[in-house]
C-alpha cells in the first residue's frame, strides 16, 4: 500500500514539521504501508493551488490514502472531494470544515493554559506578564487563547493583547520573535513573566532581552519542546518549554490511517486528539529525549515515482 | 478483589447522566482488573460540601484505600488533604487537573468541543444570524468549553448576542432547573434568536422547557454538549439539532486505565496528564450509529461508602 502526505514546509525548514513526518512515516512502516511525500511550501503565495495540484497527483497515482495538513480549514475542499469520489480515504492533521475520513486535532488550548499555570506557579500573585502571539493559524490562535485564559484564571496581570499586530510574531521565525519582543520591552518597563507563543519566538526573544539589557528580569515559558529550547531551559535562560511530542502527533495520525487501511475500520469524520505532551523544566530536562531519538529518521521519499 | 479505590463523586446518582457515566466507566475498567470501587457522593451544590469532601478524603486515608479519585471543580481546593493522602502513600488521581501535585489526571478537550459545536451550529445558520450561549457554573471544564464556543462564534459570519461569562446568562446550578433564569433573561432581552447553545444537555433540557412555554422553540436551532440519553432523544424528535457526545463513559475508562497501569502494573506517575476522547456531534444524520453510554461499559451498581 502506498500513501501520500502533502507536507507543508521543505525538509530542514522546521524541525517540528520534519519530526512529525518521521513519526507518521514510522507508524506506517510498522504496518507495512509506504509513505510518499509531496512538499508544498505554504509560505509561498500560491500554496493553496499547489496543495490542490499535489492531491491531484496523488489521485492520478492511485494512492491508497491521502494525508493533508490543514492550515486553512476551508481548503483544499474541491481536491479532497475529488479524491473521495474516487474512493481514496483522506486523513488530516487538524480538522477541516469539509468531510474527511478522520482528523487528528491538537489540544492547543490546554497547552496554553498549562504553560500559563506553570509560569504563575513561579511568580507572585498578580505578577505582570506579557504574551507574544503568533501568525493567523488555527493551532497558534488556539494556543494563545489558552495562554490568555490561563493567565487570567491564574490571577496574573496580562499587560498586552497578543492578538494585535504589534505583539505578534507573524513570520513564525526567531527574527520575528526578536522584533516583537523588542516592541514589548519598549512598551513595558518591567515584566515579571513573558510567554513567547513558541520556541522559535522565545529564541528571538532571548536575543532581544539581552540587547535591551534586561536579562534576568523576567521568567519565560514557551511551547514545542525543541532541542534549542531545552538547551535554553538547561542553561537557565528559560524556565520551561511545553514538549508537544511532535513525533507522537505524526504517529497518532498514522494510527488513523492504519485503522482504516489495515484494520478495515470504516471511519467517517472520526476525530482523535494528539497526546498532551509535557512541560520540560530544569528539574526534568535530563529526561528529555530529542525528537530524532524517538523514532528512526529514515529519509522521507519525496515524489510519487 | 484485593484492592479498594475511593471515588468522591461530585453529584448524587441521576442528577447528571454524564457524571454517572464517568463513574460507571471508571468502575468498568477497575473491576476488569480486579479492583473494587467505592463511592462517596459529595453534592457540590450543597453547603458544607468542602468539609464533606475533606472528610471523605480523610476517611479514605484512614481506611487505607489503594487510591483516591477526585473530580476537580475548583482547581485549588483540597491541596492539603490530597498532600496528606499522598504523604500517607495513597496515590491520588483526578478528573480535570488541579493546581497542586497529584499522581495523574484526565483532562478534557473542552475548548475543542466548544469550537466544533460552534462550527456545526454555524453550518446550519445563514450569515448574519444571532446566536446566544448559556454558560455554566465556571468550573474548569465548563469555562474552557464556553471559551471554545465564543471563539468559534466570534470567528464566524454570525453574531454572538450575549456574554456567556456574565452570571446573568449562566446556569450556576448545573442542573435543568438552573437554566430557567438565564433562558428567561435571554428571551426577555432578545426578540429574535436564531441559534442557542446551552453549554450542556441538562441546561438545554431546562431551556427547552422555557422556550416551549414561551412559544419560541421553533425560532432557533439548538445544540448542547454531553450526548446524554435525554438529549439524544431530543435530537431524534427534532427538538434540537445536535448534542456533542463527549464519551462520558470513555472519560471514566481513560482514568481507570491509568490507575490500573499504576495499581497493577507498578507504573509510577507524577503529575501525569492524559486526554479523554474527543467524542462527536450526534445529529439526525448519524443517530443510527450512536450507542448509549450504558451500552459501552457495564453499568454495575455503584457501591456507596467505605
Amino acid at each position: 500500500m502506498r500513501t501520500l502526505y502533502v507536507n507543508v514546509l521543505p525538509y530542514g525548514a522546521h524541525p517540528g514539521i520534519d519530526a512529525l513526518a518521521h513519526g507518521l512515516d514510522h507508524r506506517l512502516r510498522q504496518a507495512g504501508i509506504e509513505l510518499r511525500v509531496l512538499t508544498v511550501d505554504v509560505r509561498e503565495p500560491d500554496w493553496i493551488e499547489k496543495q490542490a495540484q499535489a492531491i491531484q497527483q496523488g489521485i492520478a497515482a492511485h494512492v491508497d490514502a491521502l494525508i493533508v495538513y490543514v492550515l486553512d480549514p476551508t481548503q483544499p475542499a474541491a481536491a479532497i472531494a475529488a479524491a473521495q469520489e474516487r474512493g481514496i480515504p483522506v486523513f488530516t492533521l487538524e480538522r477541516p470544515r469539509y468531510p474527511v475520513n478522520a482528523s487528528l486535532v491538537y489540544p492547543n488550548f490546554n497547552h496554553g493554559v498549562y504553560m500559563a499555570e506553570y509560569l504563575a506557579s513561579l511568580l507572585p500573585p498578580a505578577a505582570q506578564v506579557a504574551v507574544i502571539g503568533g501568525p493567523e493559524v488555527i493551532d497558534d490562535i488556539e494556543l494563545v487563547l489558552g495562554i490568555v485564559h490561563g493567565v487570567k484564571q491564574s490571577g496574573l496581570t496580562l499587560l498586552n493583547d497578543p492578538f494585535i499586530a504589534r505583539y505578534r510574531n507573524v513570520e513564525d521565525v526567531a527574527e520575528g520573535g526578536q522584533e516583537a519582543a523588542h516592541r514589548i520591552l519598549a512598551d513595558f518597563p518591567h515584566l515579571d513573566g513573558l510567554i513567547p507563543f513558541n520556541d522559535e519566538t522565545m529564541l528571538g526573544t532571548l536575543v532581544a532581552i539581552e540587547e535591551a539589557g534586561r536579562t534576568g528580569e523576567m521568567k519565560l515559558v514557551s511551547r514545542n519542546g525543541s532541542p534549542k529550547a531545552v538547551e535554553a531551559v538547561k542553561a537557565g535562560r528559560s524556565q520551561g518549554t511545553w514538549d508537544i511530542d511532535i513525533t507522537g502527533i505524526g504517529a497518532a495520525a498514522g494510527e488513523l490511517v492504519v485503522r482504516a487501511l489495515i484494520g478495515r475500520e470504516i471511519l467517517q469524520g472520526e476525530l482523535a486528539i494528539a497526546a498532551l505532551g509535557r512541560l520540560i523544566t530544569a528539574e526534568n530536562a535530563h529526561t528529555y529525549r530529542p525528537w530524532s531519538e524517538r523514532v528512526p529518521h529514515t529519509p522521507l521519499q519525496e515524489g510519487l515515482h | 478483589m484485593n484492592q479498594r479505590v475511593l471515588y468522591i463523586n461530585p453529584l448524587p446518582l441521576d442528577a447528571n447522566p454524564a457524571i454517572d457515566a464517568i463513574a460507571y466507566g471508571l468502575q468498568h475498567v477497575l473491576h476488569a482488573a480486579g479492583i473494587e470501587l467505592r463511592v462517596i457522593f459529595a453534592d457540590f451544590r450543597e453547603r458544607g460540601v468542602h468539609r464533606h469532601c475533606q472528610e471523605a478524603i480523610e476517611a479514605g486515608v484512614a481506611a487505607k484505600v489503594a487510591a483516591i479519585v477526585l473530580y476537580v471543580l475548583d482547581p485549588s481546593a483540597f491541596r492539603e488533604p490530597v498532600a496528606q493522602a499522598r504523604a500517607a502513600g495513597i496515590p491520588v488521581f483526578t478528573f480535570v487537573r488541579p493546581h497542586y501535585p497529584v499522581d495523574a489526571s484526565v483532562i478534557y478537550p473542552n475548548f475543542n468541543h466548544g469550537v466544533f459545536m460552534a462550527e456545526y451550529l454555524l453550518s446550519l445558520l445563514p450569515a448574519g444570524s444571532g446566536v446566544c450561549v448559556i454558560g455554566g457554573p465556571n468550573t474548569v471544564d465548563d469555562a474552557e468549553e464556553v471559551a471554545g464556543l465564543v471563539f468559534g462564534l466570534k470567528r464566524s459570519n454570525c453574531k454572538l448576542l450575549n456574554d456567556p461569562e456574565n452570571p446573568r446568562y449562566c446556569n450556576l446550578l448545573d442542573a435543568a432547573a438552573g437554566a430557567r433564569e438565564p433562558t428567561l433573561q435571554l428571551l426577555a432581552e432578545l426578540p429574535r434568536i436564531d441559534g442557542l447553545v446551552p453549554y450542556n444537555d441538562e441546561t438545554m433540557l431546562g431551556a427547552l422547557q422555557c422556550l416551549e412555554e414561551a412559544g419560541r422553540v421553533k425560532e432557533m436551532k439548538i445544540i448542547s454538549r454531553n450526548g446524554s440519553p435525554a438529549a439524544v432523544q431530543a435530537v431524534r424528535e427534532g427538538r434540537i439539532a445536535g448534542t456533542w457526545d463527549l464519551d462520558a463513559s470513555g472519560i471514566g475508562t481513560t482514568l481507570g486505565e491509568v490507575m490500573v497501569r499504576h495499581l497493577k502494573g507498578g507504573e509510577q506517575f507524577e503529575e501525569f496528564v492524559t486526554m479523554s476522547p474527543v467524542g462527536q456531534m450526534i445529529t439526525l444524520a448519524n443517530l443510527d450509529r450512536w450507542r448509549p453510554w450504558a451500552e459501552r461499559v457495564r453499568w454495575t451498581p455503584l457501591t456507596g461508602g467505605l
